[in-house]
């Protein structure tokens, strides 16, 4: 028997609708928009399957990609299969354009979405290390109203978010790369494709006359939440990508990070790696192309 | 997906009856018709049971040719040449399906029972564990090029060479398949698959956690066959089923050390063991 076969469907039409769908008790659902996280969860029984899923696939509301007052402004359903291809994305957040490339294979990328992957509140999202070097912001909607929060704060733990129970993520404003900067990904998984990451990280720098003038980083898979590393990026403010910048962010980085061993790497390599990867984007930001 | 041998069985009787291969049909294996022929195992069917059904393919070739000699030739030896029986004295030939309608009129279906046997020279002493346990083997040479990646140790492989002798190739086409099959088997067992025992259960217990290589893992491979006929068999055929997952691995552990110095005698190589032994060094 299916996981889902007690389980009640609504699709609404617009996005109102499914907001006035999520404020009442009676219509209230799990949010679905491609299902490539939890469908999976509930057919192993990782999470219950829910009473009732409201199915917010084909909102067009959602679905957009664009530039609005200076900001990329990003719809919570653009699949990964968009994003990785969108010219606005890869000009003005280019990691994440890498990293939706990079999520699952061809065919979890065409259904799979950016607000599900943040919605899904695991360490291991693909998605949010580049949407913190772009300070992003969730727009969370509701018939309350439109609440912005910063990404840091609307992702509290694992599995925790700012979210109340009649609210959606409809939309993320990130920062576009600033003229003349750099941004990178790397994704260390067991294997090339498919993989669920043993650690990730992007990064977002500058380098004027010689000093570094930006540096941003975030690493996943090391905490329980994707985290920026503010004690490395200001260090790095200032100085110069030489061998002691590079042998000094890495060694910092690997102090300051606390992973966990699990299934698919020890604490012991993540912590190494981690240091390895933020010396590894300083390499990046100083090579000359 | 499958060894092929519902493929290759069809074509060794085929070439030992000298008949085209669309005129055999391989049933699946019932003891009601045959004797049990022992298990699929140690990589035996195609030198085993292809071996018996070539001698028996040529015993019922040499009955059929016996029939049309004396029901047609007077006596004079028939030749079956894919379509036709010859008279190999007056080159006159007449078309099989008039020898075979013939004869399963006139005797009914022809049967022919075969058993396999070891070559004599193989000696094998169960009492005493002394002499040869198989009678032959295959064997490969498998060639790894492997990149670590430096800054994080990841290992790549980017290209595998390799060279088999599998005695008589019997399906080239096939045989690469399942080659290509075994290192990629192989190359999840260098590199990834892992299954540990955690308060008794395995700790893998699902296709998300017990990794196995995607498309994008596996490497390009570069197979050739060099063929050295087995000589204790009319075929000549040895068996590939598992010699190709055999040689990879160690072939990796090799080009690794090669590649970081440190060497990694425990599958799978990964970059968490690769920096455990090389410690401080990085």
């Amino acid at each position: 028997m299916s996981a889902l076969e007690q389980t009640e469907l609504l699709t609404p039409n617009t996005l109102d609708e499914a907001l006035r769908f999520l404020a009442d008790e009676n219509t209230r659902g799990t949010l679905l928009c491609g299902g490539t996280d939890l469908m999976v969860q509930w057919e192993a029984g990782v999470r219950p399957a829910p009473a009732r899923v409201i199915n917010i696939k084909g909102l067009t509301e959602l679905s957009e990609i664009k530039m609005e007052n200076g900001a990329l402004v990003i719809g919570a359903g653009v699949t990964h299969a968009a994003l990785r291809h969108s010219s606005l994305v890869i000009q003005c957040a280019p990691s994440l354009a890498e990293a939706a490339a990079t999520v699952g294979g061809a065919q979890i990328q065409a259904l799979g979405t950016i607000g599900g992957s943040i919605g899904n509140a695991s360490p291991a999202s693909d998605m949010a290390p580049s949407l913190l070097v772009a300070d992003a912001i969730a727009e969370l909607a509701s018939v309350r109203g439109i609440r912005k929060v910063p990404l840091p704060k609307f992702i509290l733990g694992y599995r925790k978010l700012d979210l109340a129970p009649d609210e959606l993520i409809v939309r993320f404003h990130l920062a576009p790369m600033p003229v003349g900067a750099k941004e990178n990904w790397h994704k260390l998984g067991p294997r090339a494709a498919q993989a669920i990451s043993k650690v990730m990280g992007s990064y977002r720098g500058k380098v004027e006359s010689g000093r570094i003038s930006l540096f941003a980083v975030a690493l996943g898979s090391v905490a329980p939440t994707a985290v920026r590393l503010p004690e490395i990026e200001q260090w790095l403010i200032g100085r110069a990508i030489d061998a002691e910048t590079l042998k000094g962010a890495e060694k910092r980085t690997s102090d300051i990070v606390k992973p966990i061993a699990d299934i698919r790497s020890t604490a012991e390599y993540r912590r190494w790696v981690s240091g390895r990867l933020v010396r590894g984007f300083l390499e990046h930001l100083a090579s000359p192309s | 997906m499958g060894q092929g041998t519902f493929t290759i069985m069809p074509q060794i009787v085929a070439d030992g009856l000298s008949v085209n291969m669309n005129r055999v049909r391989c049933p699946n294996p019932d003891t009601k018709f045959v004797p049990d022929s022992g298990p699929t195992v140690a990589s035996r069917t195609t030198m085993v049971v292809g071996s018996t059904l070539f001698d028996a393919a040529i015993k019922l070739k040499a009955q059929m040719e016996a029939y049309a000699s004396e029901a047609f030739f007077g006596g004079a030896p028939a030749e079956l040449n894919e379509h036709f029986f010859k008279n190999t004295y007056t080159n006159e030939t007449i078309p099989f399906e008039r020898v075979a309608d013939r004869l399963i009129k006139e005797k009914g279906p022809q049967r022919v029972y075969n058993q396999f046997k070891l070559p004599p020279q193989i000696r094998w002493d169960q009492r005493t564990f002394v002499g040869d346990s198989y009678p032959s083997y295959s064997w490969g040479c498998n060639v790894a090029e492997v990149e670590v990646n430096p800054l994080t140790l990841e290992i790549k492989v980017k290209k595998v060479t390799s060279f088999w002798d599998i005695g008589r190739v019997i399906n080239p086409v096939l045989a690469k398949g399942q080659i290509e099959g075994g290192l990629t088997q192989a190359l999840g067992f260098a590199l990834m698959e892992k299954m540990g025992i955690k308060d008794g259960l395995f700790d893998a217990s699902r296709m998300q956690t017990y990794v196995v290589p995607t498309a994008l893992d596996t490497p390009e491979m570069s197979i050739d066959f060099l063929e050295f006929p087995f000589t204790g068999t009319a075929l000549g055929a040895k068996g590939v089923g598992e010699v190709p997952i055999d040689g990879l691995a160690p072939a990796i552990a090799n080009a690794v050390e090669s590649a970081t110095g440190v060497r990694i005698n425990e599958l799978p190589i990964t970059p968490e063991k690769l920096l455990s032994k090389l410690g401080a060094v990085v």
